[in-house]
């Protein structure tokens, strides 16, 4: 290794000690008991995803989500108590929407913000056109093995 | 903290206990077995019941009891009655069943016919996709293991893999094909009674019409019969679970191991048994939201459902019921899957004169060798359960057309089978990319049967089906 | 198009009767190879 290349990484390990420093700076800066939620970026296409939980301390749990339609949430379509102290939960069964999540502890919202998640189902004409052929070419198979069968039978 | 249903000693007390018992059980039936044939195909003599209980048994896997769940939980009544339709593997491979044992009485693998019917390139990709599918199902299975002791008991993930796996290796090690029927006997009763004890407790204490009620308030997708999303993973599933069966050396080995005459009854009953077993698992992760349960990742939504409803003993319940059916799926799968190293590969290729005894020392290596490699790939816990089994779609589906066609006619060759099944694969996988995991197997099957089709069409020689009884056999 | 309560209701008592009837046909066939026997 050359002298640069100490250099280099002791520099670099310099760097990385300032950058963590700086992160748990802002971490503590924020509020200590703000949960901070991540959901799917990406319009949801099945119904069902992923919320993730960051910055849950100890004393927040039991820990629920609430999922309504409106942004001020005015009125609940769900609360979802998160299991243990695991930090994310799956959520399902949603129509095409937007939904906006928010953590609660005892009745205290306890998230920094509120996420919003866009799902948007498969068109119906897609999804029948794949089913459509699909069982065009299950039915082919399925006449192929019978045919098959009775020939095999045919000539024991 | 988080409360677990069972607590770690618990847990461990349990599988460490059931560990001994089935491999003190392996070694008692394991007395019986003298020669290769004996180790790797039961004597060939299988009867009805066991045959049945097997095919049956086999079929329950992580797919019924932790991914059926899954799948109705994220795609909801279509998962359930969906995931009953991989039944039609079974039924279909039924008459397969009877050509197969009639056309190798002698034969060992799948590998044995794919190799004597299309010859060496078709059987080297055959291979390749036995060995990706092979290891992803152990996997998987060695991996929901680990999950299910983990969301039951909070028993680190890496203690309960590597125990579920070494006990299936222990067993089947000692007693070979023989243990593994007899053991998915037993487990076949035990899955089926805990999940009818689960589900009947569901209806009975939170009742199917506040679960309609709820579901069609809160989550009206999952009742909904035109879920685009399930809609198109429909035939995908089921043309997955085809693939699957029929190209599996599982499958084959045993069907060649069932007594004359016990296949096609045996694979058709052991279907039609298993057929609402799925709409019960997949109805427990249903009651789900009505129970205000919602898991930190949907693979884990059966197990905690019937952990929670029922409390410790249901707890303990569950955690045998799961643990049977892991068993009894990667017991089967490190059987076969060491016959076709032990048979295609050591056998054909490296010692073709070798001795009976050596083939079964050889197996026995194998076996633990597999086992070994399956609990490294199992280390780092790559992806859920149903992406990981998704995956492996677009390479089974490829085989479905060469294997059937293959069996019951004499016009396509072995370059067009092997092409079907390479290209196959391909397209299944580009697909899965580019489109989504719901197409995977049924493009790689329609691109394979599209190959086969343009074969039989240019081909002009007849294969010989004596060309399927290899010398001294 | 939402499945109704009722026909929810058939498929999962239908598919809990066909799943208990397994057991017994398993036990049955088993009593029938044991006192045959032709278990193997």
């Amino acid at each position: 290794m050359t002298s640069f290349q100490v250099w280099l990484k002791s520099y670099n390990k310099a760097l990385f000690a300032l950058l963590s420093i700086l992160i748990s700076c802002s971490a503590v800066a924020q509020s200590e008991d703000a949960v901070v939620l991540s959901g799917p970026v990406e319009k949801v296409r099945a119904g069902y995803f992923v919320v993730e939980l960051d910055h849950v301390s100890p004393t927040l749990r039991p820990l629920s989500l609430q999922v309504s339609q409106s942004k001020s949430f005015a009125s609940l379509l769900q609360t979802v108590p998160i299991m243990g102290n695991f930090n994310q939960v799956t959520l399902t069964g949603f129509e095409s929407g937007h939904y906006y999540i928010r953590a609660v502890h005892q009745q205290r919202v306890v998230s920094q913000t509120a996420i919003e998640v866009t799902v948007e189902h498969y068109p119906i004409w897609q999804a029948l056109t794949l089913f459509l052929l699909g069982a065009l070419l299950f039915l082919l198979l399925l006449l192929t093995l019978i045919m098959g069968h009775k020939k095999a039978v045919a000539n024991d | 903290m988080t409360e677990f249903a069972l607590d770690t000693q618990t847990a461990l007390f349990i599988i460490v206990g059931f560990a001994l018992v089935w491999i003190a059980f392996g070694v008692w039936l394991g007395r019986k077995n003298k020669s290769h044939e004996d180790f790797a195909l039961a004597g060939r003599n299988v009867g009805f019941a066991f045959a049945a209980a097997t095919a049956m048994a086999t079929w329950v896997t992580s797919n019924t009891t932790l991914v059926a769940p899954q799948l109705t939980y994220q795609l909801g009544v279509w998962g359930m009655v969906g995931y009953s339709f991989a039944a039609l593997g079974l039924l279909l491979f039924a008459p397969m069943a009877k050509r197969i044992k009639q056309l190798l009485p002698q034969g060992y693998t799948s590998g044995d016919f794919v190799r004597l019917r299309y010859g060496r390139f078709a059987w080297a990709v055959f291979l390749v996709i036995s060995v990706v599918y092979a290891f992803g199902w152990l996997v998987s299975l060695g991996m929901a293991g680990g999950i299910l002791l983990e969301a039951l008991s909070g028993l680190d993930y890496y203690i309960g893999m590597t125990i579920i796996l070494a006990m299936c290796v222990g067993y089947t090690l000692f007693g070979g094909l023989r243990a593994v029927i007899a053991t998915d006997f037993i487990q076949a009763l035990i899955i089926i009674v805990g999940v009818a004890v689960v589900a009947y407790w569901l209806i009975d204490n939170v009742g199917l019409t506040s679960i309609h009620t709820e579901l069609s308030e809160a989550h009206p997708q999952l009742l909904d019969l035109l879920f685009p999303a399930a809609v198109m993973f429909l035939f995908n599933n089921i043309f997955f679970g085809l693939g699957e069966i029929f190209h599996s050396n599982v499958w084959w080995s045993r069907a060649l191991s069932f007594r004359k005459d016990v296949a096609y009854k045996a694979y058709l009953t052991g279907g039609l048994l298993w057929l609402p077993i799925p709409v019960v698992t997949g109805f427990i992760a249903l009651a789900a939201p009505q129970l205000g349960i919602f898991p930190a990742s949907a693979d884990m939504i059966g197990p905690a459902v019937a952990a929670s409803v029922l409390g410790k003993t249901g707890a303990i319940l569950v955690f045998i019921v799961v643990f049977s059916a892991l068993a009894s799926s990667l017991d089967s799968l490190l059987a076969a899957s060491s016959d076709l190293v032990t048979q295609d590969i050591y056998h054909k290729l490296i010692k073709k004169h070798a001795s009976d005894q050596q083939l079964m020392r050889f197996n026995r290596y194998c076996l633990l060798g597999i086992g070994v490699m399956t609990w490294l790939l199992c280390l780092p816990r790559i992806a859920t359960l149903g992406a990981l089994l998704n995956f492996a779609g677009a390479f089974v589906a490829s085989t479905i057309w060469p294997i059937v066609i293959g069996l019951y006619w004499r016009r396509l060759q072995g370059t067009f089978a092997g092409i079907a099944m390479a290209a196959g694969t391909i397209a299944g996988l580009i697909a899965y990319f580019w489109i989504g995991f719901y197409v995977a197997a049924l493009v790689s099957c329609a691109v394979s049967g599209l190959i086969c089709a343009i074969g039989i069409v240019f081909n002009k020689r007849q294969f010989s089906w004596h060309e399927l009884q290899e010398n001294g056999q | 198009m939402i499945i109704s309560e009722t026909a929810f209701y058939l498929l999962v008592t239908g598919a809990l009767i066909l799943t208990v009837l397994a057991p017994v046909v398993l036990i049955g066939l088993f009593l029938k190879d044991y006192f045959s026997k032709s278990i193997w």
